[in-house]
């Protein structure tokens, strides 16, 4: 939990050699459906790191990070199908509207404590959800919005499946880089000193509160780009889908399940959550209406019973028992 | 180098006056001792002066300066640093990080604090816990945490909320030893305590509080035998007592 060591640098290979891991992934599971598969637990990976800084770091879990990722979807997918402007520029609108509004709500909400920030998270990303599906007019409400296949970069449509899964990818290394590089920073430790006590923070003369608004919104900014990837890959994007309250508590649960304040936590979370509710939907998906979330609850709950504080420590560990045991 | 002057210092909690009109001048290199039985209000002087709780009425200034209206983190960038009586470690994070944390404040980067984390871990004798997580340390260990962090902001005032409690006698004597190296160093310290023989050799002024209220202020000497004091806190018998334990 606490924050790296000043010898990042010695600490390398390992993220290195895990990135070239991931890398491999879309190459090896090329079936549709497999690939689908890893580009949506890239995404999530994506998503979930920028949910972490804040959530993790911080330890201020929101709830309502689902609606800067619709946001982020909403606001490319508008102004590519009213204004022609291209996802590439969109995407930056989306994330300027997003870290807008999150500082917003968070210099309001962050004054808060413990669950009433939470509550606060759930209230907004409700009404969010709420207004996207009854501002029909604009978004197209609950019957949503398709983009069309126009294959080009300029677009940010891919006709080869492919290409969505390295860009993904290309996403998640730049958040990871960001996070290691946040956290080994003051801003890493002003957030670490909140979340592990606040009272002693404040004594040191530690100012946590512009901090964690701050980050609140670079989070609320990242998670948006990954909405904008999410609408250029399925082509179509209704509220359910982007903003619904399951996909924030899947964010937060693939941080948790990962490691919370960890930076590889969210990444290893992403995959094991996104594989295991692609298996429970081939393999149990048409049988028992329900089978497959009860499932699916069984093995978060048996994994955080395993590994309280995730599973990227709790791997950490078995590798440091490893090599103590070689020698 | 700077002076804490607190003046007319009140505060209720509903119908309890916890504190009531306290007010001294604590100087630097100089020792203010304030001591008193449990729930004389201690520690809430202390939360008063570093903005954990707002006064109802009187007024705390640093060099002159006014402190009303400024945050805990302000005031400690002021100068003016404290630790707590049940020690506020980051539990999760190593003895380093710990003090890191205390460093950072005048530090322009990470790097920057963990050499003056580091220093100051030096002074205190705790580098063979460098890597220690803070909350698997021992109750001594995390007095002296307790008070790495608070130096590592590079306070003018240090205000010290029993780190005495819960020390073996040879502890006791090496943080007396290490509190008289601050104050001659230019430090102002004002100690809440009950450890009376490190109070009486610590202290260059004492102040007593009772039910929230002064009711004694002097040199150890004079504390020591002032009746008011003796039959409300020390006992009949401390005098002898000091004398024989010296």
């Amino acid at each position: 939990m606490s924050p790296p060591a000043p010898t990042i640098a010695g600490t390398l290979w390992r993220p290195a050699l895990g990135f070239a891991a991931l890398a491999l992934l879309p190459l090896v599971f090329r079936e549709p459906f497999t690939l689908g598969m890893v580009t949506l637990s890239f995404i999530g990976a994506a998503s979930s790191l920028a949910w972490n800084l804040s959530g993790g770091y911080a330890g201020q879990l929101s709830l309502g990070h689902a609606a800067f990722f619709g946001i982020g979807a909403y606001a490319s997918t508008l102004l590519f199908l009213k204004a022609g402007i291209s996802p590439l520029i969109g995407m930056w609108v989306g994330a300027a509207i997003s870290a807008v509004s999150a500082a917003a709500l968070g210099a309001i909400t962050m004054r808060l404590k413990g669950s009433f920030f939470v509550m606060s998270t759930l209230a907004f990303g409700a009404v969010v959800h709420i207004t996207a599906v009854n501002l029909r007019d604009v978004t197209g409400g609950s019957s949503g919005l398709a983009i069309p296949l126009q294959p080009s970069l300029g677009n940010l449509v891919f006709a080869d499946k492919l290409a969505y899964a390295y860009v993904a990818l290309g996403l998640v290394a730049a958040y990871y880089v960001l996070t290691r590089a946040l956290a080994a920073s003051k801003i890493g430790y002003a957030l670490v000193a909140f979340r592990e006590n606040d009272d002693a923070a404040r004594a040191l003369g530690i100012r946590t509160l512009p901090v964690r608004i701050g980050i609140f919104a670079l989070s609320a900014a990242m998670i948006s780009l990954c909405g904008t990837l999410h609408a250029q890959y399925f082509l179509y994007i209704d509220p359910d889908s982007v903003m619904s309250l399951n996909l924030s508590l899947n964010l937060a649960l693939m941080a948790i399940v990962g490691g919370l304040g960890t930076a590889h936590g969210p990444i290893i979370g992403a995959m094991l959550v996104t594989a295991v509710s692609f298996a429970m939907q081939a393999y149990l998906g048409n049988q028992i209406s329900g089978l497959t979330q009860i499932a699916y609850s069984g093995i978060v709950i048996a994994v955080l019973l395993a590994a309280p504080a995730g599973l990227g420590p709790a791997l950490g560990r078995l590798v440091q028992r490893r090599l103590a045991w070689q020698r | 180098m700077a002076t804490l002057k607190a003046e007319g210092l009140t505060k209720r909690f509903g119908g309890l006056t916890a504190v009531r009109d306290v007010g001294f001048e604590a100087r630097p290199g100089e020792i203010l001792s304030i001591i008193g039985p449990n729930g004389a209000g201690k520690t809430t002087v202390f939360n008063l002066l570093t903005g954990f709780l707002r006064p109802d009425e009187g007024s705390a200034s640093l060099d002159g300066k006014p402190l009303a209206g400024l945050s805990p983190e302000a005031r400690c960038e002021a100068g003016l640093v404290r630790t707590f009586q049940i020690v506020q470690p980051f539990k999760g994070l190593s003895v380093l990080d710990n003090v890191v944390m205390g460093a950072m404040l005048r530090a322009g980067s990470v790097k920057a604090a963990r050499i003056v984390a580091h220093r100051v871990l030096e002074e205190l004798d705790m580098l063979s816990l460098l890597d220690t997580p803070a909350g698997s340390l021992p109750i001594g260990d995390r007095k002296r945490l307790e008070m790495a962090k608070a130096l590592a902001t590079g306070p003018k005032v240090l205000l010290l909320d029993e780190v005495m409690g819960g020390l073996i006698p040879v502890e006791v004597k090496r943080m007396i030893a290490f509190i008289k190296a601050l104050r001659d160093r230019g430090l102002t310290v004002v100690v809440i305590e009950h450890h009376m023989s490190a109070v009486m050799q610590l202290s260059d002024q004492i102040l007593v509080l009772q039910n929230g209220q002064p009711i004694a202020t002097g040199t150890p000497a004079e504390i020591s035998r002032n009746p008011v004091v003796l039959a409300a806190y020390l006992g009949p018998n401390f005098a002898l007592a000091g004398e024989a334990a010296c």
